[in-house]
């Protein structure tokens, strides 16, 4: 094995904020040395253990459940022995985004969750089937009510437009014909019990409201029905389409930028190759060199959600401590509730002043907890440059830029010469926290 | 468990833009490639100072209201001479002595005395009628054909108002809503997002007195103007702080008045002192909450046109006289409701209603027509004589002087709304654009009234999520 193939600190580092939400500087120096390979199987290697589900918690009201679920997925995402496996659940769920506002059963919500979760990294078919008959995304996208002769089209078309094949690639006759092979494809909707009229959210196959017509979706005809045609898309004539479609939208999410035509390819192809598994697209990406060119590094924007886990992460705060679900909504990523169902984006949709605004606000707000806490205790005995050292490291920023640094210690410098050395813990925090790289991946 | 539709609240959520508030000028120069490493250190707070640019001499302004949930336009501007109006609201009619006559059957809600002034003034537009064709009744549908004026749907959608700030060019503060939950979908531009300013101000950047507050503040602005950061993307993050606190402290004395004013009159106040603060606001949004009054209307839609009335007297109390006849009001709403009361002393969803503009500016009096209230589409609701984007080409061609076909993607007629700025308006009612509404009178034969519940609505009652979609 060649010695450079061999990963350094730096590469750990960059591993783990990508395949995660950031590593601590264990984390990573348990990585260096490793090759490339083995340090992607070791982030990949999720156990066999089966995961957990968000709790349930029937006395709590909609709202107290919806609230509960997105604290049990950030502290799973903090906290959890696999935080690849929640980034990817996080991605899936951007990409099937299903919002318990239109949805309002958080019970719905959390069993595709689970299913996004343990399916994540398997057959794509597999998983979008079961995502597609589960009772959220139909209430969602309202298959429930799409029956023959009174055809709804909302999942039909995104199910070509948004999880598969992409805008572009499909007529408006193959939505129409789309939408009536999934009609009888409902939940069950109102039913009497004991004389009351109860909405039960089950998925049903209502045989006698389905059509069973042929129908011609990208020029063959036959009898399709709901299902088969995920099996079409994904492992049949569109497999190609696919392929690229979620391999671009998943390398955005993990790697950076547009990748290369010669990527994609590398990447679609190892994913078709693997029968459409999503642990395969992945493994991929992450073995690409362009993935580990040093320019990759803190080229991301972090999602607010990615961001207040690694700041988690750093201090140690738990959903008891500060009540984090209040700055979610203001930095634009509540879990649960994407804005619509193209899900977020990523990147530069994370740049805005508002965003800024409530980043800054969350970490001003909270900055005076760390005073009396181990967390960069001792910051203001150091000389500027051991500070600066010292903010980056409690950070696990490992490659600061020389322009930060340099400014962390002109600011701690200013701070000793105007009798100010109170002040610099908290407002380290504040420096750290929010400079530039650590609002990075 | 019952199902119910989706909270109004959630849905408009929803329809927020997630990334809330970009710097459009920062998130412009970014998409065109120009923030290379080491190239940011020209932009971040000099390049906000550029777009800090006073009103100009043509410039105008808009501020629209966004009165969440399907305002009643039936009980907004009542037609209260009519027969028809009584029968199908029965309880819930307006009583004619409290409301307001401003014209032939034409009365404004009660709670709306100071707009009555401003309409006798010479300072209101009523456009009756306005709707769309195939209203499908749902909040979620609806609002979003209202707020992207476009038949594009799908990812990277924009709102109309996103479209005209992107078209003029406006910078960080001259596309602006006022508000905590995010940007609506009507400012997201195609690439770009209006700045979304919270209501209680603290902001981080503002309100700086330590001077320890101020080397942390200091801290960013200068590495925002540095460039040098580890990525091209770091750079950019790095300037948008830099305008966030930039835009923070320019903007932070609009918080200083009226504090302890909450909803819709502290939003309408702070737009007034945005304004105020000529840092080239033009387009400005905001919106309150919820018209939508299926049951128990009387007191809470009484309420929201109450603080509606004291908003729009806010605004005008703040602003300066300098501005008052170059900013014009606009409200809108994702429906009116239907034209029969329901069961619970409420109204379901409807079709079309008025839209309203008030400002000196403005071609007083009514435009449009109100649609008949006998001759209903097959839900009983209000067959709509106006489109609402012959309204939005009217304010994008007369008022904000752009080319409204490249905003709406597509011609459409426009109304006459709009004097010269300056031009203020003092006798203009036009009677002859009420509608007679069938010369039905309160004395008249009132025919019966419809019945209240179609099949479509039965059906729409036990599976109440028909209607949506994206």
């Amino acid at each position: 094995m060649p010695a450079s193939d061999q990963i350094s600190y730096n590469e750990a580092a960059h591993l783990l904020r990508r395949a995660g939400f950031g590593g601590s500087k264990r984390e990573a120096r348990a990585l260096v040395g490793l090759t490339r390979s083995q340090a992607v199987a070791a982030v990949l290697d999720f156990g066999t253990a089966t995961p957990a589900r968000p709790p349930e918690n029937p006395n709590l009201s909609e709202w107290q459940q919806n609230l509960a679920a997105q604290e049990w997925w950030i502290t799973e995402m903090a906290t959890g022995k696999h935080p690849l496996r929640e980034k990817m659940t996080l991605f899936w769920h951007g990409h099937f985004a299903t919002s318990w506002d239109k949805v309002d059963d958080q019970k719905l919500m959390n069993d595709q969750n689970h299913i996004l979760r343990t399916m994540g990294m398997g057959d794509f078919a597999e998983m979008c089937k079961a995502v597609s008959l589960g009772p959220a995304m139909l209430i969602y996208l309202d298959n429930e009510t799409n029956v023959a002769g009174a055809e709804q089209e909302n999942f039909a078309r995104e199910l070509m437009e948004l999880f598969t094949i992409g805008v572009g690639n499909f007529s408006e006759d193959d939505v129409i014909a789309m939408a009536k092979a999934w009609t009888g494809h409902n939940t069950k909707g109102f039913v009497n019990r004991d004389g009351r009229w109860v909405y039960d959210p089950s998925y049903v196959y209502n045989k006698a409201e389905h059509d069973g017509s042929n129908k011609t979706l990208w020029g063959i005809t036959r009898r399709w029905n709901g299902p088969d045609t995920i099996d079409e898309l994904v492992h049949g004539s569109q497999q190609g389409l696919t392929a690229r479609y979620i391999s671009e939208k998943l390398w955005k999410f993990l790697a950076t930028g547009t990748p290369s035509e010669a990527v994609l390819k590398r990447i679609s192809n190892a994913f078709i190759a693997s029968g459409m598994r999503g642990k395969a697209l992945v493994k991929a990406i992450l073995l690409e060199d362009d993935f580990w060119d040093p320019s990759a590094r803190y080229a991301l924007v972090r999602s607010p959600v990615e961001y207040i886990v690694a700041l988690m992460k750093v201090t140690g705060w738990t959903t008891e401590d500060i009540p984090i679900r209040w700055y979610m909504e203001p930095m634009g990523q509540l879990l649960f509730n994407p804005p619509d169902v193209a899900g977020w984006g990523t990147n530069d949709y994370w740049l805005s002043t508002a965003t800024a605004w409530a980043r800054s606000r969350f970490v001003t707000e909270w900055q005076w907890r760390i005073r009396n806490t181990p967390l960069l205790e001792g910051v203001e005995d150091r000389s500027p440059a051991d500070a600066a050292s010292y903010i980056f490291s409690t950070f696990n920023v490992s490659q600061p830029s020389a322009a930060s640094r340099a400014a962390i210690e002109a600011w701690v410098a200013n701070a000793h010469a105007n009798n100010r050395g109170w002040s610099i813990q908290p407002n380290s925090f504040v420096l750290g926290a929010l400079c530039p790289e650590f609002q990075m991946a | 468990m019952s199902r119910n539709e989706p909270e109004l609240d959630d849905i408009l959520r929803s329809l927020t833009v997630p990334s809330i508030g970009t710097s459009a000028i920062a998130r412009r120069r970014f998409l065109q490639g120009s923030l290379a490493l080491g190239s940011a250190s020209a932009l971040g707070p000099t390049l906000f100072a550029d777009e800090a640019a006073a009103l100009g001499a043509d410039d105008r302004i808009l501020v629209c209201i966004y009165m969440a949930g399907g305002n009643d336009g039936l009980n907004t501007i009542a037609p209260l001479d009519s027969g028809t109006y009584f029968d199908a609201r029965k309880t819930l009619a307006l009583d004619a002595t409290s409301s307001h006559k401003i014209a032939n059957n034409r009365y404004l809600h009660p709670s709306l005395s100071t707009l009555a002034d401003r309409y006798r003034n010479g300072e209101v537009a009523i456009v009756e009628g306005v709707g769309f064709p195939d209203d499908d009744h749902s909040h979620f549908s609806s609002i979003k054909t209202w707020m992207s004026a476009s038949s594009q749907h799908g990812p990277g959608s924009s709102g109309w108002l996103g479209r005209y700030a992107e078209d003029a060019g406006l910078g960080a503060l001259g596309s602006v809503n006022v508000g905590d939950r995010g940007v609506p979908l009507l400012m997201a531009g195609r690439n770009s997002v209006a700045t979304g300013l919270p209501t209680d101000g603290n902001l981080f950047g503002a309100e700086v007195e330590e001077a320890w507050e101020h080397d942390l503040v200091n801290f960013f602005s200068s590495l925002a103007k540095q460039g040098g950061q580890a990525s091209p993307m770091a750079n950019a993050w790095a300037e948008q702080l830099g305008t966030a606190i930039d835009v923070a402290s320019n903007v932070s004395p609009i918080y200083d008045q009226n504090q302890e004013e909450r909803g819709l009159v502290r939003n309408m106040g702070l737009a007034a002192n945005l304004i105020n603060l000529d840092v080239g606001a033009r387009v400005i949004s905001t919106e309150f909450r919820t018209f939508d009054t299926h049951d128990d209307q009387a007191a809470d839609h009484a309420a929201r046109l109450k603080e509606f009335d004291d908003a729009v007297n806010r605004f005008y109390r703040n602003l300066r006289a300098k501005f008052q006849d170059r900013v014009v009001i606009m409200t809108y709403s994702e429906f009116g409701r239907r034209v029969a009361a329901n069961d619970s002393r409420g109204t379901d969803h409807g079709t079309a209603g008025p839209m309203m503009m008030i400002g000196p500016a403005v071609k007083a009096g009514f435009h449009g027509s109100l649609p008949s209230l006998r001759n209903l589409d097959d839900r009983g609701d209000l067959k709509h004589t106006v489109d609402f984007r012959e309204v939005y080409a009217t304010v994008l061609q007369q008022w904000l002087r752009a080319d409204a076909s490249q905003v709406l993607g597509g011609s459409f007629q426009t109304l006459d709304l709009f004097g010269s700025p300056g031009d203020v308006t003092t006798s203009p009612i036009n009677p002859g654009t009420v509608t007679s509404l069938d010369g039905l009178t309160r004395a008249g034969a009132a025919p019966k009234a419809r019945s209240p519940l179609s099949t479509t609505e039965v059906v729409q009652q036990v599976r109440p999520k028909l209607a949506s979609g994206f």
